[in-house]
C-alpha cells in the first residue's frame, strides 16, 4: 500500500501531530511519503483553466506541486493535514487544492442533487482530511467537515474521511489511515 | 459619506474577472442610488503572496465598508485570497485601535446552483467574527459564466431581477446603521440550468479545439502510471 501525507504543520501542535504520524508510518505496513508544504515552491492558481483546455490534467505552473500531484494520483491513500483556518484549510493547503483542479474534468455531472465535475482519474486514492487546532469553535469544525465532503464530491473518488484533531486524545482518529486496505 | 473599499479576490486579470465586473456593477448601482460618488476604489489583491501588504492593509484599515467579490475555488476561497486574509489577520492584531468595518461578500461560482457558495460565505463570516469585523451578509451568485456573458444586459432587466434585489438589500444595509442580522442571499441570472450545463460543456470543447485539442484529449490522465 502506497500512502501520501501532504501537510502544513509549522506550529507546535502541528509538529507534534507530524511526529506521531512519522512514528506510526515507521511501524506500519506499506510506503509513506511526506510532503511538507512549507518547504515547497508553488504558485497560487491563476484561474486560467489551462489544466482543462490547454494541457489537460497538467497545470501551467510546472513547480514542486507537479511531483506531489503525480505521487498522489498513484497512491492508495492520501492524508491532508493542516490547521483549521476559519473553518477552512490553511492558505498553503488551499493553494494545493486549487492547483489540483486538473484532477477533475471540465464537464458537469449531477451528484446529490447538485452540479459537480466528473473525476479525471479512474483510480484515485482514498482521501483523508485532518484539520487541527486547540481552540476551535463548533461552527469552524462543522464547516471544515462540510468543505471536506465538498472536496470529495468534486475531486476525489469515494467518501472523504474527515478528522478534527483538538488534542492528543484525537490521534486515534488516524488509525484507519494506517490500516492496510485495498483500493 | 461612508468610505467603501471594493476588494477583488480573483487572481485573474481585470478584463476576464467576473469578480471585478461584479464590483463595478455594484459600484455603479450604489452611485445610481446616491450612496457613493465618483470612481470606485477597487483593490485587487495580487496573486503573488510574497509581495509587501503594507499599502493594501492601509487601505483596508481606513475603509468603513468592505465589499469583497471573489470566485468560488474548490468550494472555498481562492488560495491567494486566504493568504492575504491571513496576513491581514496578523496585521490587525498589531493595531492599537480597531475600526469595526462592515463587511459584505459576493461569491460567484460556475455551477448553476448559487447555493453552492454557502460554505465559502460561512468561512467569510467566521473570519469576520474572529477578527472583530462587522460581518453583515453575503450574496452567492450561481451561473457565473452566464452573468459574465450578460454583461451588456441592464441590471433592471427581468433576467437580472434576483441580482437587482440583492443589490437593493446591500444598498439598504449600507445606508441604515441597522445591526439586525440578515440572511445570506443566493441569486443568479434567469437562465435554464439544463441549457447552461449544455452550453458549458460545448464551451469547454470549443475552447479545447482552439488549443488544437479534440474532445477525447480533454480526458487525458497524464500522471497515471
Amino acid at each position: 500500500m502506497k500512502s501520501v501525507i501532504i501537510h502544513d504543520t509549522a506550529d507546535e501542535f502541528g509538529r507534534k501531530i507530524l511526529g506521531f504520524l512519522k512514528k506510526k508510518a515507521e511501524t506500519s505496513e506499506g510506503s509513506f511519503k511526506f510532503f511538507d508544504l512549507s518547504q515547497l515552491s508553488m504558485e497560487a492558481c491563476c484561474g486560467c483553466f489551462g489544466c482543462w483546455i490547454r494541457t489537460p490534467g497538467i497545470c501551467v505552473f510546472r513547480d514542486d506541486l507537479e511531483k506531489v500531484m503525480k505521487e498522489e494520483v498513484n497512491s492508495d491513500k492520501v492524508l491532508y493535514l493542516c490547521p483549521v483556518t476559519w473553518g477552512s484549510y490553511s492558505p498553503l493547503l488551499k493553494i494545493v487544492q486549487d492547483r489540483f483542479l486538473g484532477r477533475a474534468l471540465p464537464f458537469f455531472r449531477i451528484y446529490k442533487g447538485e452540479t459537480h465535475h466528473p473525476k479525471r482519474y479512474k483510480n484515485s486514492p482514498v482521501p483523508f482530511m485532518a484539520g487541527y487546532g486547540t481552540n476551535l469553535d463548533e461552527d469552524e469544525c462543522e464547516i471544515f467537515v462540510k468543505t471536506g465532503e465538498n472536496l470529495s464530491d468534486n475531486i476525489h473518488k469515494g467518501n472523504i474521511n474527515t478528522m478534527i484533531i483538538k488534542s492528543e486524545n484525537d490521534f486515534s482518529g488516524f488509525m484507519s489511515f494506517f490500516e492496510e486496505e485495498k483500493k | 459619506m461612508k468610505k467603501i473599499l471594493y476588494l477583488n479576490g480573483s487572481p485573474r486579470e481585470k478584463n476576464s474577472s467576473n469578480s471585478y465586473q461584479i464590483l463595478k456593477d455594484i459600484a455603479s448601482f450604489l452611485e445610481d442610488e446616491n450612496i457613493s460618488y465618483g470612481e470606485p476604489d477597487i483593490l485587487t489583491l495580487p496573486r503573488s503572496y510574497i509581495v509587501s501588504g503594507d499599502e493594501f492593509f492601509e487601505k483596508m484599515d481606513s475603509a468603513d465598508i468592505w465589499i469583497l467579490a471573489l470566485p468560488l475555488y474548490i468550494d472555498t476561497l481562492p488560495g491567494h485570497l486566504s493568504f492575504w486574509l491571513k496576513r491581514y489577520e496578523e496585521h490587525r492584531k498589531e493595531l492599537k485601535a480597531e475600526k469595526k468595518i462592515k463587511v459584505y461578500a459576493f461569491i460567484n461560482c460556475g455551477f448553476p446552483e448559487a447555493v453552492q457558495n454557502r460554505d465559502a460565505l460561512k468561512i467569510m463570516e467566521i473570519y469576520c467574527r474572529k477578527n472583530r469585523l462587522n460581518w453583515r451578509f453575503g450574496i452567492g451568485l450561481g451561473m457565473g459564466e452566464a452573468y459574465k456573458q450578460m454583461k451588456g444586459i441592464p441590471l433592471r432587466s427581468p433576467l437580472k431581477r434576483d441580482i437587482l434585489k440583492s443589490f437593493r438589500t446591500l444598498a439598504a444595509d449600507i445606508e441604515n446603521d441597522n445591526e439586525s442580522e440578515i440572511e445570506n442571499m443566493f441569486v443568479s441570472v434567469r437562465f435554464p440550468s439544463l441549457l447552461y450545463r449544455l452550453m458549458g460543456t460545448a464551451g469547454w470543447i470549443q475552447r479545447g479545439r482552439k488549443n488544437g485539442l479534440k474532445k477525447k484529449n480533454l480526458y487525458a490522465c497524464p500522471y497515471q502510471d
